[in-house]
């Protein structure tokens, strides 16, 4: 096989068509180092294991990265998988995900995105596509339904991530489909808190893998395929299709934004809290899009406030008007669909010229970038948020380390030397903005915090280290676990830490898994607040639940939202069935789940990294706890719930290693 | 399974051409074959073939629709489409696309067929929308 940059680039394979199980049946490998590129055969017991996306990936990279492989060196392995219901006729099915190992947090790592990637991976033939290596010179891989080859990428090397997308479009789209994932000037600089973009601007930001392709010199993944995927029973796809849409489709005249916020103070008052149906989720996500959330999470106790030191009374409602969702969505002029959903929760805006067509900004890269550092500017959010998606840059992350910035500031640690005369003082907009413009550039300060906020804690020291928020390196979602201790468990007992799009109590409840798996809990309709609090086996068997499902619908490619719509709404396991004719029980599915996650665990094993090390920043769980807010006074069991949570996950409760018995259980023969 | 190209073949290359994938191969006037690791299974080979020298995958020989303006098109029904986009990435010639229509947040932008020219009246539009939103008619007037 000749090396791209050594002749011509026509290293054209088949990659072979479709099975009618919904799945591809190979996956592609492309040594960057040598240029080779190959297809695999995957044998139908793995999908039946492991399902498709993350599951088969987790499998795969667990065996074929070695231990102690450098992230950013030749050794580590990126790839970029679809879920097994992708392309299937199922709905919510349209989320693709990029995995390697963690450069930020030295674990497994993953990142999702929905946007229009994941039906193309699949169109090409494959399943997922794998590199391996390091090339010399930036390229690109261009695949199509007929094959895939390694071309140069020298010219887009410098562009911004969304030029690059469409400098690639125009450059192949004349009578064809060109979906494109690519990093932007934050991942080329290698900064280990950016992101792969698709589709103007959606990002699979977290885990810092957008670095890991920089270090690869791998620009863009372009895929032209159109291969049509088979499945079992289409018939039976569609009657459950048709049939989740009801639910989406029901959309109530609604309260408008201010009311939420309301909502949300009124909720924050009372003793008791009543278990949230993801329809009500749903009907607000339809309206506005996650920034639904804004007002009503900080009223809540949900969205941390001056870097999870404050609290709804540092940023209350006058503070926070500008991020009302009706005010807040003023500029957007259209409906964002991923593909394959129904609901749209995304927004397309304009920009300042008028013209100009970018994402609106979600509650995640909202808060952060708002509350987070006390910023009231709305417009100064949505200037930011283009900004780090043309970057490739992870929003919760860039705003977690703004935060940790201010607060060191204002405690002495950094002066104005430090950063280069910028007054980081909570609430000033211009300086947010500077130091993020800086942290895109690496330039003077930025290049200190573009690795995120526990490296620059590190380099910093004299006890800056209390201050950088994150769990196992990484900076946490804009949930707080002392609103949800669920989000606390998780944080730390996913094998991606720091993940927010996983677990928590309230997700459990919109879950709503007991209906189809009757032996799980069943939460009360109504319960008191402070039996959040309690740590014990029934919460648990939640956190537990929650893992094995997210690891089937992200197997399955599926989306976070789609699954709060509930597991009598949302037919995963029906339509995993019909999409590959297995006849599993919802019981056998969760096992795959669990399968999964325990995978993942022996991956960080693997790599050195005990589970029980992964440390949550105490600020986090209350402790000590907050004199004031709506999390005033509590503080998580997390040490107590986390041993609780590996004991039902099978693992040893003291070191989070899965227990021989729970290895014989799960048919892994390692 | 796969398209095929029978001995009735007698290479006038229209197949290769209307191809999307280019799945096609031969020389001029010499028989044409088909990879079937590449077809997708679209069926234009057979519509456009004036020789009715390709098979289906069900070893049927395809019928040929003489005029290429008359093949069906998707027609959209936007009381049932959601916007969930299923169509456009169906589409192996690329030629359905949302309307840019702009409004207020509540928005949808619907598919609409973009580059008709383009279009191969395969049907995967139709095939693969969730809610029945697609029908492919044969164009009026």
């Amino acid at each position: 096989m000749p090396h791209p940059e050594e002749s011509s680039l026509s290293i054209l394979i088949a990659l072979g068509g479709p099975m009618n199980r919904s799945y591809m049946g190979k996956v592609l490998w492309v040594d960057l180092t040598t240029g080779r590129i190959t297809t695999e055969t995957i044998p139908d017991d793995l999908y039946n294991r492991f399902l498709s996306g993350t599951g088969l990936a987790a499998w795969l990279l667990y065996q074929r990265i070695p231990a102690g492989a450098d992230p950013l060196g030749p050794d580590n392995i990126l790839g970029f998988v679809s879920g097994i219901l992708t392309s299937s006729g199922s709905l919510f099915t349209g989320r693709w995900m990029v995995v390697g190992k963690s450069p930020l947090t030295g674990t497994w790592g993953d990142a999702n995105c929905g946007g229009n990637l994941a039906p193309a991976i699949k169109a090409c033939g494959v399943d997922g596509i794998f590199f391996t290596g390091q090339s010399k010179r930036p390229v690109y891989l261009y695949a199509d339904t007929k094959g895939a080859e390694l071309r140069d990428a020298t010219h887009l090397w410098g562009q911004d991530a969304i030029e690059t997308e469409r400098l690639l479009v125009d450059e192949h789209g004349s009578k064809q489909r060109v979906r494109v994932a690519c990093i932007g000037m934050a991942g080329e600089r290698r900064s280990l808190i950016s992101g792969i973009v698709n589709h103007g601007g959606r990002l699979a930001a977290r885990s810092g893998l957008g670095a890991v392709m920089g270090a690869k010199r791998l620009k863009a993944v372009v895929l032209c395929g159109a291969h049509r995927v088979q499945v079992h029973d289409r018939k039976a796809m569609k009657a459950l299709s048709l049939a989740c849409n009801h639910h989406v489709a029901f959309q109530p005249p609604f309260l408008n934004g201010t009311m939420t916020a309301y909502l949300g103070a009124l909720m924050r008052m009372l003793p008791i809290q009543m278990e949230l149906d993801g329809m009500l989720y749903k009907i607000m996500l339809s309206k506005w899009g996650t920034v639904n959330q804004n007002q009503m999470a900080i009223e809540l106790g949900d969205a941390p406030v001056m870097n999870w030191k404050g609290s709804n009374r540092d940023f209350g409602l006058d503070k926070s008007k500008l991020i009302d969702p009706d005010e807040f969505t003023k500029p957007v002029v259209a409906k964002y669909f991923c593909y394959s959903c129904p609901l749209g929760c995304g927004g397309i805006s304009l920009a300042p010229d008028g013209k100009t067509e970018v994402h609106r900004p979600e509650y995640e890269s909202t808060i952060a970038l708002g509350g987070l550092c006390l910023n009231e500017d709305a417009d100064s959010i949505y200037y930011l948020n283009e900004l780090l998606n043309r970057a490739g840059m992870d929003t919760i992350s860039v705003g977690g380390t703004v935060a940790f910035a201010i607060e060191c500031f204002e405690k002495g640690l950094l002066t104005p030397t430090d950063t280069d005369g910028l007054k980081l003082t909570w609430g000033n907009t211009e300086a947010v903005v500077r130091l993020v413009e800086k942290m895109v550039k690496r330039e003077g300060i930025g290049d200190l915090l573009a690795d995120g906020a526990k490296r620059a804690a590190q380099k910093i020291g004299r006890g800056a280290e209390t201050m950088a928020i994150h769990a196992g390196g990484q900076e946490l979602g804009m949930h707080d676990g002392r609103y949800d201790p669920g989000f606390a468990l998780h944080n730390v007992v996913e094998p991606t830490p720091g993940r927010h799009t996983i677990g928590a109590y309230m997700y459990y409840e919109m879950f709503q898994l007991w209906r189809v798996l009757p032996d799980l809990p069943d939460p009360s309709l109504f319960y008191l607040k402070r039996s959040k609090y309690r740590a014990n086996r029934e919460k648990a068997a939640m956190g537990a639940a929650c893992s094995q499902y997210m690891n089937v619908v992200n197997g399955a490619g599926g989306c976070l939202f789609g699954a709060f719509l509930g597991a009598h709404r949302i037919p995963v396991f029906a339509w995993l069935n019909a999409a590959t004719g297995w006849g599993h029980s919802p019981e056998a599915y969760l096992v795959i789940g669990h399968r999964i996650q325990t995978v993942k665990q022996l991956f960080n094993i693997k790599q050195g990294i005990i589970p029980r090390d992964i440390r949550l920043s105490k600020r986090v769980i209350g402790d000590p706890p907050q004199q004031e807010g709506a999390n005033k006074g509590v503080t998580v069991p997390l040490e107590k719930l986390r041993r609780y949570y590996w004991s039902e996950m099978g693992f040893d409760p003291e070191t989070g290693v899965p227990t021989p018995e729970c290895l014989a259980r799960l048919n892994l023969e390692i | 399974m796969a398209y095929t190209i029978t001995h009735e073949c007698v290479g006038c290359s229209v197949c290769m051409r209307v191809c999307p994938v280019d799945a096609i191969v031969g020389k001029p006037k010499e028989r044409h074959r088909i990879l079937p690791e590449v077809c997708i299974d679209c069926g234009a080979c057979g519509r456009i073939c004036p020789y009715a020298s390709v098979k289906d995958p069900e070893n049927q020989v395809c019928e040929r629709i003489r005029i290429r303006s008359r093949w069906p098109k998707p027609v959209f029904d936007y009381q049932r489409c959601m916007g969930c986009t299923i169509c456009v990435e169906a589409c192996p010639t690329s030629c359905i696309d949302l309307k840019a229509d702009r409004g207020t947040r509540e928005t949808l932008r619907y598919p609409i067929l973009n580059k008709a020219r383009n279009c191969i009246g395969c049907a995967f539009c139709m095939l693969e929308c969730p809610v029945d939103a697609v029908a492919m008619e044969e164009p009026t007037g």
